[in-house]
């Protein structure tokens, strides 16, 4: 279906293989950020395997998020290189390389679109994903682990809460179906139950398909504890 | 003191002139009554645009008896990048080459447009002439500064603003034109905006100032009607053509070939 990704074995012939980690998904190598002069972290190696469930951890300030924004492509990197899927960052195209990956940001934005159906719709309208479509079922059976009505889906945004603004940017991040969820902090917003039923859910969304992956910050050791079975902890 | 001119016109006395200056208190006054805080900039602006306007009166006279384009073409191009920093020095945000994409653009634009009309529609001899070249530029600059100065603020403002929008919309998977393309339509309309308004009501409610001043000068008003039509015309595509220019230069600068948005190179003024 992407054909830019399955190609990847044809590119990492030509670069050292001996380097990589073959069961990689997303491989991180001496990653270096400085921002207005001061390094946020340098030197930093990390992988994530294909199916692996990565706790990403810190104090405040250690530089979580933007990390989380790095890998997603959304940040350049001063220094170190992205590999994805065994093939270096510069050799996707970026919106190839961020449709395997689903960033979820600590207050995300849904903007483009006046009800949650048109929001969960609005990315099948770039270019990257214009041969798909928004798996409606996809969403419901989702919908229905976190106890909520379809109706959900004709809601106007305006009338959403903040919980349930993060429930909908989570839907239109698992249509899009990536490879690896990066999470920023993704049940912070949530009220104790519906963080169980986002937890349920994603736990669920792991498993039906070999192969997915997150990375997952938060500040709550039980729920690391929880979802996570690898720690990458920030200084 | 006033005496209809032989050639048909009220000439003005500096007294005259002075006389008009007063309005001016009207804006101080409200500037401080509301506490504005618009009071210094309106008198600097004041005693630009007069000492401007009295040293352009004598130059002028000069220019038009040039009859030879380089010295015409060169005026031309002092007053185009004078337009072009102006465009770029008054928006809210800036950042590292807004200058460069604001001159670019006014010199395309209005190189394009006013060769166009001398040559093309007016069919000027010779085409350099100065009579015609340097108050239509002038015109075709001064609506592309506006063009170029209010898409530019909105372009660069909405991105500041919503930069997690954008953000967002890239981490889905859009490709930077796919980001910022409702961004950039919405500031090439904030641009054309007050030319649009202003074509509209044309004649009914405003009396252009081009054909005001034709017919003071005695000109009739049927030939300074088509004139002013002709200048309409040119405006509205210069400024068209300036503010899309730098919008999709500025838009160059601000995402980069990897589809990143560059928000830390938008700096406050």
């Amino acid at each position: 279906m992407k054909p830019v990704a399955t190609s990847a074995a044809t590119h990492t012939a030509d670069t050292s293989p001996m380097t990589k980690s073959p069961a990689a998904l997303l491989q991180g190598r001496n990653l270096g950020l400085q921002d207005h002069g001061r390094w946020l972290w340098r030197g930093l190696e990390l992988a994530i395997a294909a199916g692996e469930r990565v706790a990403l951890t810190g104090p405040s300030g250690s530089g979580k998020t933007t990390l989380m924004r790095t890998l997603a492509g959304l940040v350049p990197l001063t220094e170190g290189e992205l590999v994805l899927e065994q093939r270096p960052l510069q050799h996707w195209s970026m919106p190839d390389y961020r449709s395997r990956i689903g960033y979820l940001a600590q207050r995300p934005e849904l903007g483009d679109g006046d009800t949650v159906q048109a929001v969960l719709s609005a990315p099948f309208s770039y270019r990257c994903h214009r041969n798909q479509d928004c798996p409606r079922n996809l969403i419901e059976q989702a919908l229905r682990q976190l106890g909520r009505d379809s109706d959900f889906v004709q809601r106007p945004v305006g009338s959403l809460s903040g919980g349930e603004q993060q429930i909908a940017a989570l839907l239109r991040l698992l249509a899009l179906q990536p490879a690896l969820l990066l999470l920023d902090e993704p049940t912070a917003a949530l009220d104790p139950k519906t963080a169980l039923a986002v937890e349920q859910l994603l736990d669920a969304w792991q498993r039906e398909t070999p192969g997915r992956a997150w990375l997952w910050s938060s500040h709550d050791g039980d729920q690391i504890t929880r979802m996570c079975t690898r720690r990458i902890t920030l200084p | 003191m006033n005496s209809l001119a032989t050639d048909g016109y009220y000439s003005l006395s500096m007294t005259q002139v002075g006389l008009a200056a007063l309005l001016l208190l009207v804006n101080v006054g409200l500037s401080i009554g509301l506490q504005l805080g618009l009071t210094r900039s309106l008198l600097i602006a004041s005693a630009r645009m007069t000492v401007q306007l009295l040293l352009v009166g004598l130059i002028l006279e000069w220019v038009f008896a040039l009859s030879s384009p380089l010295p015409v073409l060169g005026i031309a191009l002092v007053m185009a990048s004078l337009a072009g920093i102006t465009a770029a020095g008054r928006t809210r945000l800036r950042f590292a080459g807004i200058y460069w994409d604001s001159l670019l653009s006014v010199l395309a634009a209005a190189m394009i447009v006013t060769g166009a009309a001398l040559a093309g529609i007016v069919q000027v001899e010779p085409w350099y002439n100065p009579q015609y070249l340097i108050p239509m530029l002038g015109m075709v600059l001064g609506n592309i500064l506006n063009g170029i100065n209010l898409g530019l603020d909105r372009f660069t403002t909405s991105l500041f603003d919503r930069s997690a929008l954008i953000d967002s919309r890239l981490a889905l998977g859009a490709t930077r034109w796919e980001a910022a393309r409702t961004e950039i339509r919405e500031a090439l309309h904030t641009a054309l905006t007050p030319t649009i308004n202003s074509m509209l009501v044309m004649g009914v409610v405003s009396l252009p100032g081009m054909m005001t001043g034709q017919i003071l000068a005695g000109a009739a008003p049927v030939d300074a009607v088509r004139y002013q039509i002709v200048i309409i015309f040119m405006i509205t595509s210069a400024a068209a053509l300036g503010s899309l220019g730098a919008i999709l230069l500025a838009y160059r600068r601000l995402f980069n070939a990897r589809h990143q948005f560059l928000k830390q190179l938008l700096i406050k003024r």
